[in-house]
């Protein structure tokens, strides 16, 4: 393979979403262990190992508005790993291979 | 009504709402439900994980349309095709054009197919959803064209381009493929291979390539597009878990589909790499390094680690795709430079800054292997033209042009025997995939025969009059009249101007 | 019928080619139409080789295409 064989999820956001984008992007540093950007022109690739939650309220603090999950389908533009979790409150994505 | 929670919400919509019909047999009404060999025993099981209701779908969609229609609209009153970088671009765009919009169609008959005839109402709303999404793709990439068609050639007849000429069997082909699968295969090639393993290799390099020269509509149609492939990738991802974890007996049937799928969707894509290492004069990306990030990482480093669980092997051949990244899209750009002057799309002659750039990202292999080909059309650009019609693969439709990636001098073209003829393979991948279907494959229709047959009358002509446009409109984009209609525009704008600052 | 005939030796990395034919006209006929088409010089030697799924196989150039086995839509390689 051409990286290494750590096992990544993430998201692929798109620069449209501006304050959205940049408020998802430091939710998910702050709740997330071992964190990384690739940054892709109109694009910013957010991976983490194994696992990712991305939590509304967090967002909503760093953002300082009420924001909808919902609205995470405007600059989601791609994502990898299996979905877990997607409510009003949080997204939780995550590989389990570990858990066979 | 007290207000329900997304997942109270969700199943309260998405529930019982179909019943047991007492008059007929069920399996009249979903006939093809069996026929797969797929054993479904908790249906209920399966569902979207995104949980999306219509009256989401039309906000967050409706939301999507004005943001692209506007600057849609700015890109045209400000004459935005005049100040791109380079006009070499559009070629690539008319590539995709007429590529991509007639997938984005026939996907959303797949999606309907497949919402039609597996009974689980949860994946019957994603898939309708899917169904309008690519609608929508379809009819903003249409909008995208018409205003190119003003200023640019190619795109004229296009209707009659789409029905006609040889490039096009390849992306048809491939979805009468698809559509003529069970629902179940259905879903793994399109939804799963297409989307998942696939689409994020078309278009965030290609809008970001968009965004890099310069076409802001563009970057806004793949943007805006890519920005519901989520939904569609989660559908594919939930599909697949769901068939691996309701019967051991889907494994096998699962396997057989992921190694067929991923080799077919990987040469329907052939194209694309030349989209991200050739046409657009400042890239964002090699096709190595996207193939690297999207394929190996997230797909064969990423998920399928976790199918091993289930006894899923990654796909056959996907050795054969990681060796082609460093040939891939020098060998497709090799093989549209042989048939430029009977394209829509120009070829073009490689500048100074295109061969830095590529034997840069491509040290391995470029020099050596390629850019003695290009180079032959520095002094005359029909220097590498095809003398005839060539032989293309009986899968993919693509001329047998491809190197073997392990000794790249040498053609990997595989011959086949089967029902009294010999049939050509680009590939050891593609080989396999007719192998298993003979039946299927051998009926292949390649409009190479008629044209040498005088069905379509016996002069070129004839020919260019068939496909929907004329030879004016083909070959070199440098030599082009597309050329200088461009370099013209941007004189009445004033673009060419140059100033000095002190 | 259509046969596919390509020279390996070409440095442009094509495929096998197009070439209408029948099955009455003489293998060196067929060599003939293809040389002209791909351009090569003439007064030099060639062979036909039909390529099939186990291996290669001659072209006699005395021969018509059907004495010779061909099909409609055999790949032939034209060596030089």
């Amino acid at each position: 393979m051409a990286t290494s064989q750590q096992q990544y999820v993430g998201v692929d956001l798109d620069k449209n979403g501006g304050a959205v984008t940049d408020a998802v992007v430091e939710a998910i540093q702050q709740d997330n262990p071992g964190v990384e950007l690739v940054d892709f022109n109109i694009y910013v690739k957010v991976k983490a190992p194994q696992r990712m939650i991305i939590r509304r309220q967090l967002v909503e603090d760093i953002l300082g508005r009420n924001w909808d999950l919902q609205e995470l389908h405007m600059v989601m533009a791609s994502y990898f790993g299996f979905i877990e979790e997607w409510d009003e409150e949080k997204l939780v994505i995550r590989w389990s291979a570990d858990e066979s | 009504m007290a207000k329900l929670n997304v997942s109270t919400r969700y199943k309260a919509l998405t529930r019982d709402l179909m019943w047991d019909p007492k008059d007929v047999n069920i399996k009249e009404i979903y006939p093809l439900i069996e026929a797969e060999g797929i054993h479904i025993r908790d249906p209920k099981r399966w569902e979207d994980p995104f949980r999306m209701t219509f009256n989401q779908y039309v906000k967050i969609q409706s939301e999507k349309e004005h943001l692209h229609h506007a600057i849609r609209g700015a890109f045209e009153a400000n004459h935005g095709h005049a100040r791109i970088v380079d006009s070499r671009w559009f070629e690539g765009v008319k590539a995709f054009a007429v590529a991509v919009q007639p997938a984005e169609y026939a996907a959303h008959r797949l999606m309907a197919y497949i919402g039609r005839n597996i009974p689980i109402e949860a994946i019957r709303f994603a898939t309708f959803n899917q169904a309008v999404d690519e609608l929508r793709h379809a009819q903003i990439e249409i909008k995208h064209y018409a205003h190119m068609s003003r200023y640019y050639d190619g795109l004229h007849a296009y209707s009659k381009t789409n029905e006609n000429l040889w490039f096009n069997t390849v992306p048809k082909s491939f979805f009468d493929d698809a559509l003529t699968s069970g629902p179940f295969e259905a879903l793994i090639a399109i939804s799963f291979s297409f989307e998942y393993v696939f689409t994020n290799i078309l278009f965030l390099p290609f809008a970001s390539s968009a965004a890099a020269v310069g076409d802001e509509h563009f970057a806004s149609v793949g943007k805006s597009v890519q920005s519901d492939e989520s939904r569609h990738m989660a559908l594919g991802m939930a599909a697949l878990k769901m068939l691996l974890e309701e019967d051991d007996r889907n494994i096998p049937i699962v396997q057989r589909w992921l190694d067929k799928w991923f080799w077919r969707c990987y040469r329907v894509f052939a194209v694309i790499s030349t989209l991200v290492d050739y046409y657009p004069r400042i890239r964002a990306i090699s096709w190595k390094k996207a193939f690297e990030m999207y394929v190996e990482d997230q797909v064969l480093n990423g998920l399928f680690k976790d199918l091993f669980k289930y006894g899923i092997r990654p796909p056959r051949h996907f050795e054969d795709s990681m060796k082609e990244k460093e040939h891939y899209s020098h060998a497709t750009m090799r093989i549209l430079d042989h048939y430029k002057h009977a394209n829509y799309f120009r070829g073009f002659r490689l500048q100074p800054d295109d061969y830095d750039w590529l034997s840069r990202e491509y040290p391995n292999t470029f020099e050596r292997y390629y850019a003695p080909f290009f180079r032959k059309m520095d002094d005359h650009v029909m220097a590498v033209a095809s003398p005839g019609l060539p032989a293309v693969c009986a899968v993919c439709q693509i001329p047998c042009e491809y190197p073997n990636p392990d000794r790249p001098q040498e053609s990997w073209t595989q011959y086949v025997e089967y029902n009294g003829k010999t049939h050509m393979l680009c590939s050891p991948g593609c080989r396999d995939i007719f192998l298993a279907e003979p039946e299927k494959y051998m009926q292949w229709w390649w409009p190479a025969e008629s044209y040498l047959s005088g069905e379509f009358g016996s002069s070129l002509e004839d020919m260019f009059e068939y496909f929907g446009f004329t030879p004016e409109e083909a070959n070199e984009h440098y030599s082009s009249r597309d050329y200088h209609r461009w370099i013209r525009y941007r004189e009445e704008l004033g673009l060419d101007k140059r100033f000095e600052t002190v | 019928m259509l046969v596919w005939v390509r020279v390996p030796s070409d440095d442009r990395f094509l495929s096998h080619q197009g070439v209408p034919a029948h099955p009455d006209m003489k293998a060196q006929e067929l060599l003939d139409k293809a040389t002209q088409m791909w351009g090569l010089p003439e007064g030099k030697t060639y062979q036909l080789v039909r390529l099939h799924a186990t291996g290669q196989q001659p072209v006699h150039l005395d021969k018509t295409l059907q004495e010779n086995g061909l099909r409609d839509g055999d790949p032939i390689d034209l060596l030089g």
